[in-house]
């Protein structure tokens, strides 16, 4: 799931925001840190660039982190996953549950359920990427949008990074907490580029800054993969933090299933 | 009003008048802490009474004993530290085949409620929506709902913090009410409220008639503190559709109707009539 699920919640929080009259106008720009980015979020450059220091290539991260995650044959049987967890913005009290379907080669269906808003279901059954929620109502994505949906809802994704994203190039090393990370930045065609965090040591992918787009907007969005844990010979993160400009959102996972009958319909668009 | 429990409202009201000498907050602004302040003054345990001074149509002062009770009303789940608040719902077909909706808070029970309203009033010649004293709510319900007035995709503005900018996006919905649309606005009329009417000013899709809002409208977040108290704080900016920023200026409206103490005793509403006699305008 990685990036699947957040995105849907990032778009989804970035509405909600609760505009409430009345209020007394804040006179200072004072900005202060939350907990996570004071923790996590600017992680500090060692200054070690792929021409100073004897750098691996993306080519070798790339497999490295294949092998990591339970590499091709393990991930290959996996035709299709549900995932079930919670989900909760901090900063504004919200929390809730979500139901997360994804098959192979690109569909999917997240049904979010926040108290006191309601479900949000999103869905892409291959071509068509569509969403209802209960303030909004439906639509259809398009556009970048939609391209970057495709992107992100690839059922094999992980194993594909270097056909997804035809530019991709090593920056540098860095720290992320206490670990050193590769720091590689990934174009997809048409698309703002993104950057992708490695693990030195285990080579699993730890945190991913990209640009959500969606018709309100380009919301820049960090995202750290935590407790990460094997489930039929796959790892996988059970906790996702996505820091966003104005809070942080955590998806945390409790029960993950693979290979179950999933019908193919299951991911089309319900008639309005 | 003149007094509450034996005290003026003069004496009630002094430490609010410091605050906003110090403040300087517009007036519409300084009249809402009045009242709200008043309002303050006027809970109490249930069964007990407050004393309610006022002066009549005349000028003479009346004294009223007013019961305090536990009202029976609809409340929204809390969404969050946004606690649950009271959901009043009204809409009706007006004479000469016009709807009017009206809501006294924009939260996500009144959605459905007002999905379904506007469906009702399909084959209206036009919707009133009665915002007046309407504080506000969940920000994204503005777009919500104009999404069910709607043919064309639109955006009601904008909110911009330090590193993005959100806009207010409106999706067009199936069978959406494309007939005239007037929004009441008064100074009580703040946050979402104030979205929805710049929104759908600038945008061409209503007609705003009454009096200036608020300008109380920046997006916020809520927190609860150790206290127990909630804190509620600006996150972001908003911008109108014309890059206006509404906060502290409000909402002008397109055709300003004051509501006087002579209408007031006449039991007429000169807002509403307005909304109307622009409706049955062709």
């Amino acid at each position: 799931m990685k990036l699947k699920l957040s995105i849907l919640l990032i778009v989804l929080c970035s509405i909600l925001v609760t505009a409430f009259g009345q209020k007394e106008t804040p006179k200072t720009t004072t900005k202060t840190k939350t907990k996570t980015e004071a923790k996590t979020v600017k992680p500090k450059t060692i200054g070690a660039k792929p021409s100073a220091v004897k750098m691996p290539t993306v080519k070798k991260i790339l497999a490295k982190y294949v092998q990591a995650i339970g590499g091709r044959k393990a991930n290959g049987k996996i035709k299709n996953r549900m995932v079930k967890g919670s989900a909760e913005i901090p900063a504004a009290g919200i929390k809730g549950t979500f139901e997360y379907y994804t098959a192979a080669p690109d569909k999917s269906l997240s049904k979010i359920m926040l108290a006191g808003i309601g479900e949000i279901i999103e869905g892409f059954d291959g071509t068509t990427a569509w969403s209802i929620n209960p303030i909004q109502g439906n639509r259809d994505k398009q556009g970048e949008e939609l391209a970057q949906t495709k992107i992100t809802y690839n059922f094999y994704r992980e194993l594909n990074l270097d056909k997804l994203y035809p530019k991709m190039e090593l920056k540098g090393m860095e720290k992320l907490g206490d670990k050193d990370v590769y720091v590689i930045v990934a174009t997809p065609e048409n698309l703002p580029p993104e950057t992708f965090y490695f693990d030195a040591k285990s080579g699993l992918l730890l945190r991913q800054d990209i640009i959500v787009i969606s018709p309100e907007g380009k919301l820049p969005t960090k995202t750290f993969f935590e407790d990460i844990r094997e489930v039929d010979g796959v790892k996988i993160p059970f906790k996702i933090r996505s820091v966003l400009p104005q809070f942080e959102i955590i998806a945390t996972t409790t029960e993950v299933k693979n290979n179950i009958a999933i019908q193919d319909n299951k991911f089309t668009k319900p008639k309005s | 009003m003149k007094k509450i429990d034996g005290k003026t409202v003069k004496e009630l009201l002094a430490p609010v008048e410091k605050h906003l000498a110090e403040r300087k907050e517009n007036d519409r602004l300084a009249q809402l802490y009045r009242e709200r302040t008043l309002e303050a003054f006027t809970n109490g345990k249930p069964e007990t009474a407050a004393q309610i001074e006022i002066t009549d149509g005349a000028n003479k002062p009346q004294v009223f004993a007013v019961k305090r009770y536990i009202a029976q009303t609809e409340m929204s789940e809390a969404m969050g530290n946004f606690p649950p608040q009271p959901v009043v719902f009204e809409s009706k077909r007006l004479d000469g085949n016009i709807g009017y909706i009206r809501f006294n808070m924009w939260v996500i029970p009144q959605m459905t409620k007002i999905r379904e309203a506007i469906r009702k009033l399909n084959d209206a010649d036009g919707i009133i929506f009665d915002l007046r004293g309407n504080p506000g709510g969940v920000g994204g319900m503005a777009s919500g709902v104009a999404g069910l007035l709607t043919s064309e995709r639109t955006s009601l503005g904008s909110m911009t913090n330090r590193e993005s900018e959100q806009k207010f996006i409106v999706y067009p919905q199936p069978n959406a009410f494309t007939g005239k649309i007037i929004i009441l606005i008064d100074y009580g009329s703040a946050s979402t409220s104030e979205v929805f009417a710049a929104g759908m000013q600038e945008v061409g899709r209503a007609k705003i008639v009454g009096e200036r809002s608020a300008g109380g409208i920046l997006p916020s977040l809520f927190d609860t503190l150790p206290t127990g108290a909630i804190f509620q704080y600006a996150i972001s900016d908003y911008k109108s559709p014309k890059n206006i920023l509404i906060e502290n200026r409000g909402v002008i409206p397109d055709i300003e109707v004051k509501s006087t103490y002579q209408a007031l005793l006449d039991g007429r509403d000169l807002q509403i009539e307005e909304a109307i006699k622009q409706i049955k305008n062709k």
